[in-house]
């Protein structure tokens, strides 16, 4: 077997699970400061992969100017849900918040499939084909891109979160809610602005995947699946462990994918997931 | 002034608190004695705006604090040092310290405001840039205290500073806590050491079971027997 097809394997699964990794931080932030599970984080990825979808239709616009658009779109879809639906409901009790994230879920799945339609369906780009050559190994344009994009937003963001009043707050929040309160921190503002940072997290892995993967109506549970178990093997509540989590899973996925096919291949991260909890319940960065 | 009146606060049936009336002057120490569960927390908790009294009122000079939200309350100079110390313990020492001077009126002072408990505290700046979860008990506490420090109080409400303290960081930290009247800032002191406490207070509050059954001066109070059954580390 060629070593080279292997390393390329190897690496394009280290560079999806890059962009894997910052959609599971999105989905472990909102987690972690405001206890919420949102089982409609996949779900708006595929809305942000749709309206890519739909500005190449329109406009012809490539994913990679869509992004401009999906990512503050986004941004201020979660803003708006959060402040005026979400958080009324988390001052009632958290469950009732984690069900509404579920209706949302079945309300996008329904609206998108009304529109789109059910067919599977992916978004070309004009750099799809061009090669870029790494010695021996050869990358496809998008997987480059994905994985320079996500490298530098996550540097940005470990220095929003590092550097920044509004990171420290987060971090406070994470840590001690009632000290945080007692701070004098706005616990509400925070907390939507995160939400609203998780989306846009979204709307950024959005329309860079969708030359890669393609996006029906009924991929927002699979996505959100996938999330949650990068963040439940990172640690629930490390930030870190969701990226070097996604890297992990991009990585097992795509040589699962490499040796296996079908069915077999889709159960390899989750076998992987089930092996590193028998052996640190925690996660892999998590607390035991 | 903060005058807390006639406030019953807790759950319908049995409250946490009934009818409690306290109050503190300016430039002045207080401090509110009891065995655990009498309702001290709770106490602070409703000064701090984070839970709501089901009758009574709280007042700060002409301000009323019922219904405000916690940030504003601090934001208006009334701090809280919490039971436990709730430090961000994967933040430095540095960091809590910063976190604690972001309220609106203590930013513009934080460079003053670190020199400030620097002093006060030698061994915070010593230990700068370690987490906060890896101190010492004694250490934590000091840190905390610096850190409400940090939001420029004109009230300092401090929750059991003494727990899991031994007897000299006890003493060390009440010296410190009872030259803060000095400095402008008054101080509520919520404590299970009564002796300490009422050492370094000149007014005392004494809580059983949610009602204050004994107020006055604290030079007084040390002489109650009511006082001198209570007694914690006498």
């Amino acid at each position: 077997m060629d070593l080279t097809i292997l390393l390329q394997v190897i690496l394009q699964g280290l560079m999806l699970g890059a962009m894997y990794g910052l959609v599971s931080l999105g989905m472990t932030l909102i987690f972690v400061t405001t206890g919420l599970m949102n089982f409609a984080h996949g779900s708006f990825m595929a809305v942000a992969m749709y309206l890519a979808l739909s500005l190449f239709t329109a406009f012809h616009f490539d994913p990679y100017v869509s992004v401009f658009i999906t990512v503050p779109t986004l941004f201020i879809i979660g803003w708006i849900l959060f402040r005026f639906v979400v958080r009324r409901l988390l001052e009632v009790h958290i469950l009732m918040a984690a069900q509404v994230t579920l209706g949302m879920l079945w309300v996008i799945e329904s609206v998108l499939s009304t529109i789109y339609g059910n067919n599977i369906q992916s978004v070309p780009t004009v750099i799809g084909s061009s090669k870029v050559y790494l010695g021996p190994l050869v990358v496809t344009g998008p997987y480059l891109v994905t994985f320079v994009v996500a490298a530098i937003v996550g540097v940005l963001l470990f220095l929003l979160l590092q550097k920044t009043d509004f990171g420290r707050s987060v971090r406070a929040l994470m840590q001690d809610r009632k000290a945080a309160e007692l701070m004098g921190i706005r616990v509400d503002r925070t907390q939507t602005a995160v939400f609203g940072l998780g989306l846009a997290l979204l709307g950024l892995a959005g329309p860079l995947v969708v030359p890669m993967i393609s996006v029906s109506p009924f991929v927002g549970l699979q996505f959100t699946l996938f999330a949650f178990m990068i963040m439940v093997f990172g640690g629930s509540s490390n930030l870190l462990g969701s990226v070097v989590g996604g890297l992990m899973f991009g990585l097992v996925d795509s040589l699962g994918r490499f040796f296996f096919t079908g069915n077999i291949a889709s159960l390899i991260p989750f076998s992987a997931l089930v092996l590193v909890l028998l052996l640190r319940p925690g996660g892999l960065l998590g607390e035991k | 002034m903060l005058k807390v009146e006639n406030v019953t606060a807790g759950y319908l049936q049995s409250p946490v608190l009934r009818e409690v009336s306290l109050q503190l002057e300016d430039n002045e120490c207080a401090c509110v004695v009891g065995a655990n569960g009498a309702g001290k927390s709770t106490l602070m908790s409703l000064i701090s705006g984070l839970m709501r009294p089901s009758s009574g009122s709280i007042m700060f000079n002409e301000t009323s604090l019922i219904g405000l939200s916690p940030s504003k309350i601090v934001d208006l100079g009334i701090i809280q040092v919490p039971e436990g110390r709730r430090l961000f313990p994967r933040m430095t020492v540095a960091e809590n310290l910063l976190l604690g001077a972001r309220n609106a009126r203590a930013r513009p002072e934080t460079k003053a405001s670190f020199e400030k408990v620097y002093h006060l505290f030698p061994i915070l700046e010593e230990r700068g840039k370690q987490k906060a979860g890896t101190l010492s008990g004694g250490q934590q506490q000091m840190l905390a205290i610096a850190r409400g420090l940090m939001a420029k109080p004109k009230v300092l409400l401090l929750d059991e500073p003494s727990i899991g303290l031994s007897p000299i960081l006890v003493a060390e930290i009440f010296k410190t806590v009872g030259g803060l009247v000095n400095d402008g800032i008054s101080v509520l002191l919520v404590e299970q050491n009564v002796r300490a406490a009422l050492a370094v207070s000149s007014h005392g509050f004494l809580v059983e079971r949610g009602r204050i059954v004994l107020s006055g001066k604290s030079q007084d109070l040390v002489e109650e027997s009511a006082i001198k059954r209570g007694f914690i580390g006498g």
